[in-house]
């Protein structure tokens, strides 16, 4: 840094300082902010009206999931190939609705079922948790029941263990909203799978917000209690089933006598096998190809792809690269054993930088391959390397952690082609998209948009086949919505 | 929590907020939202904190926090930052205090420029470790702080011309 920029630098800092208003944060304040999210992860409450279901947040143990402490076996976050949402839908109301003796003399019946993926925005708990693929199906059996399934495709946790599960659960009893909260393990080889079964009571009060202008002060209304338990199951594969019941009454001890399942039942369903990835894929035993245009790469099947740039990463992953600021979210610096590769368009602003920090190595010629080459400090554990087609309009942003950065980057490289006219990728859209403008896209890419699914317009779930995949010219994709929201 | 992990929080939030503040005003452009991303983020450092603190990396969680959530704030309030500068109707109704250079200076930079220029220049983190907090190469880093420190070079000389004459 020359003087001029040292100058620059100290009036900066001294304007700051000068400008800087003169309040201090309350140490205080936030610690009883993280108390009540603390709090509200556990206890979720959907709707004001009496038909409300109460919905204990499934994930709020997700986040301190804990699956091994010795690391997963595998990395599975991707829904199994052939696996279609009325497979999934299927298997859901089957785990429930096939039982016999379940709802006692009200059956459940199915209620609706939500979808969603790549939603970082619904990070349940925990701070490095990448959902990659959700399902909720609700069933009810008159009107002061309801019962909830919930699959979760998710990013193992690397870093927590059996410890801090127990701890959660610990800390969930000190905030009184668990009467019971077990975790229970069996081991199978090198493999912890997780079994946590709670109760929770929302009698007293509402979970409390900061300011006078919270609407939910005080004593809940007798009428507007529920009680729920709940059974999740943290399963080796990585994929987390949770069961729960809720259960519409005043009183809690009434409520107990109310539930139409026991926890036994709601394990069962918990562990049903039709809930389940078809095939857990080993790393490497099977591939996709991913990438945007006629650009793609070959990854690991079970790496997801993320529609929405994500917040905090874990495990391996593929993103869309859907605008600026991508990178600094989508960073996997500190993540051990991670594998980030951001795809995007070279007539984006970063794409347009990115290619002009390594254009020394373009010619104009469109058939240039510009690459950064493998950028390893050998004060990081981890490398980076940035490359494109020009001609092909998408680069490829990778980070990997090491050990294996050198081998993995290079077999990253060395996987790109150029898909042949017969084929192309299904384009990325965004949640927010329109029917039309996901038509249009579709249209663009020559694939076709099947049937549009009922849902909420312009809220995009997610695309079979995935965005971002390699299909025939002229296939048809179908856009899910969420449902039931 | 226990009480000795809320009070060494509370050491830790009263020793470094004011910095932290700091480094979201530069992404985040407005001392308020500045404020409000700041406590974000250490409402999130808060629900880490015994992992955290065990792994030992409380400084570079919160500012990974802190520059996590100022881009993201402007990212969804994009569409609300004013593209010109507010125009009063009468020279006494500026808000007292305000340093409007320094914010026009500010406006130019990208969120992720600015989150660079905090990071190496507030935070005094080395150009290796802002590529590593961002995820970018150390290139990257030196090329967005040069177009960040000639951008601020230039306005803020520019400001002070006008004000000498």
């Amino acid at each position: 840094m020359n003087d001029d920029d040292s100058l620059v630098v100290q009036q900066l800092r001294a304007r700051l300082m000068a400008d800087e208003p003169s309040t201090t944060l309350s140490p205080t304040a936030v610690r009883a902010r993280g108390q009540r999210r603390l709090r509200r992860r556990r206890l979720l409450v959907s709707g004001a009206a009496v038909a409300a279901v109460l919905t204990i947040a499934a994930g709020t143990a997700l986040g301190q999931a804990t699956l091994d402490a010795d690391r997963h076996p595998t990395t599975p976050t991707k829904r199994p190939a052939g696996y279609t949402p009325e497979q999934v839908e299927n298997a859901m109301k089957a785990a429930v609705l096939g039982r016999e003796g379940t709802g006692g003399d009200a059956p459940w019946r199915l209620l609706d079922v939500v979808a969603r993926a790549s939603n970082p925005g619904r990070i349940m708990s925990g701070d490095n948790r990448v959902i990659a693929e959700e399902w909720q199906a609700t069933f009810t059996a008159g009107d002061e029941h309801r019962l909830d399934v919930r699959m979760v495709y998710a990013a193992p946790v690397d870093h927590t263990d059996l410890a801090s599960q127990q701890q959660d659960c610990a800390t969930t009893l000190d905030l009184g909203y668990a009467d019971v909260c077990d975790v229970t393990t069996s081991r199978s080889g090198s493999v912890v799978k997780v079994q946590q079964r709670a109760t929770y009571q929302q009698g007293e009060s509402w979970p409390v917000r900061v300011g006078d202008s919270a609407p939910n002060q005080g004593e809940i209304p007798v009428g507007r209690r529920w009680y729920r338990q709940e059974v999740i199951e943290f399963r080796p594969d990585g994929l987390i089933v949770t069961a729960g019941e809720t259960v519409h009454n005043s009183d809690r001890s009434d409520a107990v006598g109310q539930w139409l399942e026991s926890t036994d039942s709601l394990a069962a369903i918990a562990a049903d096998p039709r809930l389940r990835f078809t095939n857990p894929n080993p790393p490497y035993a099977d591939q996709q190809r991913v990438g945007i245009g006629r650009a793609v790469i070959v990854v690991p099947s079970n790496w997801p792809v993320l529609t929405v740039p994500c917040f905090t990463p874990v495990g391996n992953y593929v993103f869309w690269y859907s605008d600026e600021y991508a990178t600094a979210r989508c960073s996997i610096a500190t993540e051990p054993h991670g594998v980030a590769i951001g795809i995007g368009t070279l007539d984006s602003d970063t794409g347009r930088e990115l290619a002009s920090l390594y254009q020394e190595t373009a010619s104009g010629d469109p058939d240039t391959w510009i690459d950064s080459g493998p950028n390893c400090s050998t004060a990081d554990d981890y490398c980076t390397e940035w490359f494109a087609l020009e001609s092909s309009s998408a680069f490829f942003s990778v980070v990997v952690s090491r050990p294996r950065a050198s081998s993995m980057l290079d077999e990253l490289r060395d996987s790109f082609e150029v898909l042949p006219p017969t084929e192309t990728t299904v384009p990325f859209i965004g949640q927010d998209a329109t029917y039309d403008q996901a038509r249009s896209a579709l249209e663009q890419a020559q694939l076709r948009l099947a049937t549009p699914e009922d849902g909420m317009p312009g809220r995009i779930g997610f695309a079979f086949p995935s965005m971002g995949s390699a299909v025939p010219v002229g296939s048809d994709v179908r856009l899910l919505t969420p449902r039931g929201q | 929590m226990s009480r000795r992990d809320d009070a060494e929080f509370d050491d830790f939030v009263a020793a470094r907020s004011a910095q932290l503040r700091r480094v979201a005003f530069l992404i985040v452009r407005d001392w308020q939202h500045a404020e409000d991303v700041v406590q974000t983020a250490f409402v999130t450092l808060y629900l880490a904190w015994p992992r955290v603190r065990k792994a030992d990396a409380i400084n570079a969680y919160a500012r990974r926090a802190v520059v996590n959530a100022s881009i993201s704030w402007t990212r969804k309030a994009r569409s609300e930052f004013p593209t010109d500068p507010v125009v009063y109707d009468r020279p006494g109704d500026e808000p007292a205090g305000r340093d409007d250079d320094l914010m026009d200076a500010l406006r130019q930079l990208t969120p992720s420029q600015a989150a660079v220029v905090a990071l190496r220049y507030l935070e005094d983190l080395s150009v290796a470790e802002v590529a590593d907090m961002l995820g970018i190469s150390e290139g990257t880093v030196k090329s967005q702080c040069s177009r960040a420190l000639a951008h601020l070079r230039r306005l803020l000389a520019e400001t002070d011309r006008v004000k000498e004459q």
